[in-house]
C-alpha cells in the first residue's frame, strides 16, 4: 500500500513542477520539465514494481512481503509517533519561548515519557546538554540563538 | 602534479590547530561509531555547522578524521555487542563476536584497529595519487561533458542504491526537482518558491543533509529501542597483534584496502558492500574456508580494511569530479561549499592547498586512528551502553542549533524538520535518502551545464552526441540503467545457458550471500 501511496505523492510532485515550469522562460523551465517528466515515470514504475512483486509472491505461495501484509511494530510506531510529535512541538516552541526555555521541558520529558532514564539522572543529563549546547554554540561560536522570549 | 600546492597541503596539515582538530576529530569519531544506530552519515552531518567557523582546511580536516575513526569505531560495537555500529561494519560481526565470546575480545579489537589502520592508509595513498591524474583529465571538461558527468552521477547512485534501482532513481530524480528551487541562475527567475523569500536562494542543502540524515535516524532509535542495558562482552587481553599475526593478515588487509578504494570510487555503493566484497574474498583465498564465522582474525581483517578504504576511495570522484562517491562524502563537499569553494574540475587547481589538505588529513587521520585507537578503545566500549533513548532526544537538540548555526535563521529548522519528518516516511518506503542529497547537490550543476550546452550547441540536443566523451559518458548512464532492469539479468542468463549448453541455471547455484 506504501508503494501505492508514494507513486499518488511522486505524481503529484511531478505535476506541480512541469506545469508550473510550463510558466517558465524556455531556460529555466527545461530542467525541471524533463526531470519532473522522468519522476513521473519511475513513480509508475514504483507501483507496476509492487505489484509485480505481490503477483510473483503468491504465485510462490508465500504471504507478500510488500504492502500492508507486513506485521508493523505497534509499540515502536506508537513511540516513534509520541517522539516525531515531541520534536515538532520543540521546534515551535523554540521559536515561541527561546532554547533556554524550551529545551529543558522536551528533553526533560522526552526521557521521562519514554521512561528511559530515571528522574534524578534525567534532570542531570537534561542540564548537562543545555549548558553544553550553550557554551559551545553562544558562548564559544558567538551563534545569536534566541534564548529567551522575544516578548 | 603541482609539487608546491601537495607541499602547502602537508604543511597546512601539520599546524598545531589542525594536529589539534585531526586528534578531536578522531576521539569524537572513535565515539561515535561505537554507538550503534549512529552512523558516521549522522555524526558528520551535525559536526558540519561547527566547522563554519573553522578555516576551510581545518574543519575538513576535523570531518575527515571523524569520517575515518567511526569507521573503525564501529567494529566496536560489532565485536562487543553483536550490534554493527555503523551498517559497513556489519560483516565483521561474523567473526568478530565469536572471538569476543571466546574471550578474546581485545584481540579482536586490535586486528580491527590494525586492518582499519592498513585499509585507510592505502586508500589516502590511492587519494593522493589517483585524484590529481583524474583531475588533470577533467580539466579539459566543458560544460557538455560536464552534464554528461553529471548524468552518470545521477544515474549511478540511484541504480546502484541499496534495494531496488526504481526507488533510488525516484529518489534522485525527486533531488534534482528540488535543485532547481530558486533562482535560475541564468534568467534570474524565481521557480517553485511560492513567493517565499527563503527560497530565493534555493534549498540549503546542508539543511536537507541535517534533517535526512539525523532527524530519521533519531526517530528510528526510539522506535527500535528496548528499555534496559545492552549487554557488552568484557575486554580482558590485550590488543595488539604480535609481529607473526600481523604479517599473516598483511596480504589480505592490503587485499581488501584495495577493494576498498576500487569499490568507493563507484558513486553509491558504500562501505558495507566493500566490506562484505572482501570477507568474501578472504573467504575464497583461506585455505581453511571453514573457519569462518567461528571467529577467524582474517574475517575481521578484510571488512575493516575494506570499510576504511572506501574513505579515500570516495573522496576520489568527490574531489576530482565533484561528484560524492558515498553520502558522507557528499558532507564533505558541502563543507567545501559553505566555505565558498565550488566542487568540480577547478577544485584540485584553483583550491590545490584546500584540497590537498583534506587528502594529507586524510592520511594522518589514520596515524591517530591507530595511536588513540590503542588508547581509548576500552573507554569507547562505555559509551556502547548508552541507551538509544537518551541519544535519541540529544541528537534532536543538536540537529536544531547546528541548523540554525547555518544561517542564523529558524525558517531553516522548520525546513530541516520537514526533511527529517519526510526522510523518515520515505525511509519507511525502502527509499533510499543519500541519492536524493546527492541529486540536491547535482541540480545545479545539471541546470547550469545544460544551458550553456545548449546555447554552445545553438538550442541543438545533439550536442550531447558531438562530444565522444559526453557520448561514452552518457551511454554508462544508460547502461547503469539498464544493468538495474530484469533485461540483463534475462540477457545474462540466456548467454550463460547457451554457454553451459545443459540447460541448468548458473545463477541458482553456489549463492554465497
Amino acid at each position: 500500500m506504501a508503494r501505492y501511496i508514494l507513486t499518488i505523492v511522486g505524481l503529484g510532485i511531478a505535476a506541480y513542477f512541469y506545469f508550473e515550469a510550463q510558466g517558465y522562460p524556455t531556460a529555466a523551465g527545461q530542467l525541471p520539465a524533463l526531470v519532473a517528466l522522468v519522476v513521473a515515470g519511475l513513480s509508475l514504475l514504483i507501483s507496476v514494481e509492487a505489484f509485480w512483486a505481490r503477483r510473483r509472491e503468491a504465485a510462490q505461495g508465500r504471504a507478500p512481503v510488500t504492502g500492508t501484509a507486513q506485521l508493523p511494530n505497534l509499540k515502536g510506531v506508537f513511540r516513534a509517533t509520541v517522539f516525531a510529535s515531541m520534536i515538532v512541538a520543540y521546534v515551535w516552541s523554540i521559536e515561541q519561548i527561546g532554547y533556554l526555555l524550551a529545551t529543558p521541558p522536551y528533553l526533560l520529558s522526552s526521557f521521562l515519557l519514554l521512561r528511559v532514564l530515571r528522574p534524578s539522572l534525567a534532570i542531570l543529563v537534561t542540564a548537562l546538554i543545555v549548558a553544553v549546547v550553550y557554551l559551545v554554540f553562544v558562548v564559544l561560536l558567538n551563534l545569536p540563538l534566541p534564548l529567551l522570549p522575544a516578548w | 602534479m603541482d609539487q608546491s600546492v601537495v607541499l602547502i597541503g602537508l604543511a597546512n596539515v601539520l599546524s598545531p590547530m589542525n594536529l589539534a582538530v585531526i586528534a578531536g576529530g578522531t576521539l569524537l569519531g572513535l565515539f561515535v561509531g561505537a554507538m550503534p544506530g549512529l552512523s558516521a552519515t549522522m555524526a558528520l552531518a551535525l559536526l558540519l555547522p561547527l566547522t563554519f567557523s573553522l578555516d576551510p582546511a581545518t574543519g575538513l580536516s576535523m570531518l575527515a578524521s571523524l569520517y575515518l575513526a567511526a569507521m573503525y569505531g564501529g567494529s566496536i560495537a560489532a565485536i562487543l555487542l553483536r550490534t554493527p555500529g555503523t551498517p559497513a561494519a556489519a560483516a565483521t560481526i561474523l567473526d568478530g563476536s565469536p572471538m569476543a565470546a571466546s574471550g578474546r575480545a581485545g584481540r579482536a579489537l586490535g586486528i580491527s584497529l590494525l586492518a582499519s589502520f592498513t585499509g585507510g592508509l592505502v586508500s589516502g595513498i590511492a587519494l593522493l595519487t589517483v585524484a590529481p591524474l583524474l583531475g588533470r583529465i577533467v580539466l579539459n571538461f566543458g560544460p557538455v561533458e560536464l552534464f554528461a558527468l553529471a548524468v552518470l552521477g545521477i544515474t549511478i547512485i540511484g541504480s546502484l542504491s541499496q534495494g531496488s534501482a526504481i526507488r533510488g532513481l525516484f529518489a534522485g530524480t525527486i533531488g534534482l526537482l528540488l535543485g532547481t528551487v530558486g533562482m535560475d541562475p541564468t534568467t534570474g527567475t524565481p521557480r517553485f518558491t511560492f513567493d517565499n523569500i527563503h527560497l530565493f536562494s534555493g534549498i540549503e542543502f546542508t539543511v536537507a543533509l541535517i534533517g535526512l540524515f539525523s532527524v530519521p535516524q533519531a526517530i528510528r532509535l526510539i522506535e527500535t529501542s528496548q528499555v534496559g542495558q545492552k549487554l557488552a562482552s568484557r575486554v580482558t587481553d590485550r590488543m595488539l597483534p604480535g609481529l607473526r599475526d600481523t604479517l599473516r593478515l598483511a596480504p589480505n588487509m592490503l587485499r581488501s584496502g584495495v577493494i576498498g578504494v576500487v569499490v568507493g570510487l563507484i558513486p553509491g555503493a558504500g562501505g558495507d558492500t566493500a566490506s562484505w566484497f572482501a570477507y568474501n574474498e578472504a573467504r575464497r583465498f583461506a585455505k581453511d574456508k571453514s573457519r569462518f564465522g567461528k571467529g577467524e582474525p582474517a574475517g575481521i581483517a578484510a571488512p575493516e580494511a575494506a570499510n576504511n578504504a572506501v574513505v579515500g576511495g570516495a573522496l576520489i570522484p568527490t574531489l576530482a569530479l565533484g561528484i560524492p562517491g558515498s553520502s558522507s562524502a557528499a558532507i564533505l563537499l558541502g563543507a567545501l561549499m559553505v566555505h565558498g569553494i565550488l566542487p568540480g574540475p577547478t577544485l584540485m587547481t584553483d583550491h590545490g592547498d584546500v584540497t590537498y589538505t583534506l587528502i594529507w588529513a586524510v592520511i594522518l587521520a589514520n596515524l591517530a586512528l591507530l595511536l588513540f585507537g590503542l588508547f581509548f578503545t576500552r573507554i569507547a566500549v562505555m559509551v556502547t551502553r548508552i541507551p538509544d533513548g537518551v541519544l535519541a532526544p540529544i541528537i534532536i537538540v543538536f540537529c536544531v542549533v547546528g541548523t540554525f548555526a547555518i544561517n542564523n535563521s529558524l525558517f531553516d529548522v522548520i525546513f530541516m524538520l520537514g526533511f527529517g519528518l519526510v526522510g523518515y516516511l520515505l525511509d519507511k518506503c525502502q527509499v533510499p535518502l543519500a541519492p536524493m542529497v546527492i541529486g540536491l547537490i547535482l541540480g545545479p550543476v545539471l541546470d547550469t551545464s545544460l544551458h550553456q550546452s545548449l546555447l554552445i550547441g545553438q538550442g541543438s540536443w545533439g550536442i550531447f552526441l558531438q562530444s565522444p566523451i559526453a557520448t561514452v559518458l552518457l551511454l554508462l548512464a544508460a547502461v547503469s540503467i539498464l544493468q538495474a532492469t530484469p533485461l540483463f539479468p534475462m540477457l545474462y542468463r540466456r548467454i550463460r545457458k547457451r554457454r553451459n549448453g545443459d540447460g541448468t541455471d548458473p545463477t541458482q547455484m553456489n549463492k554465497t550471500d
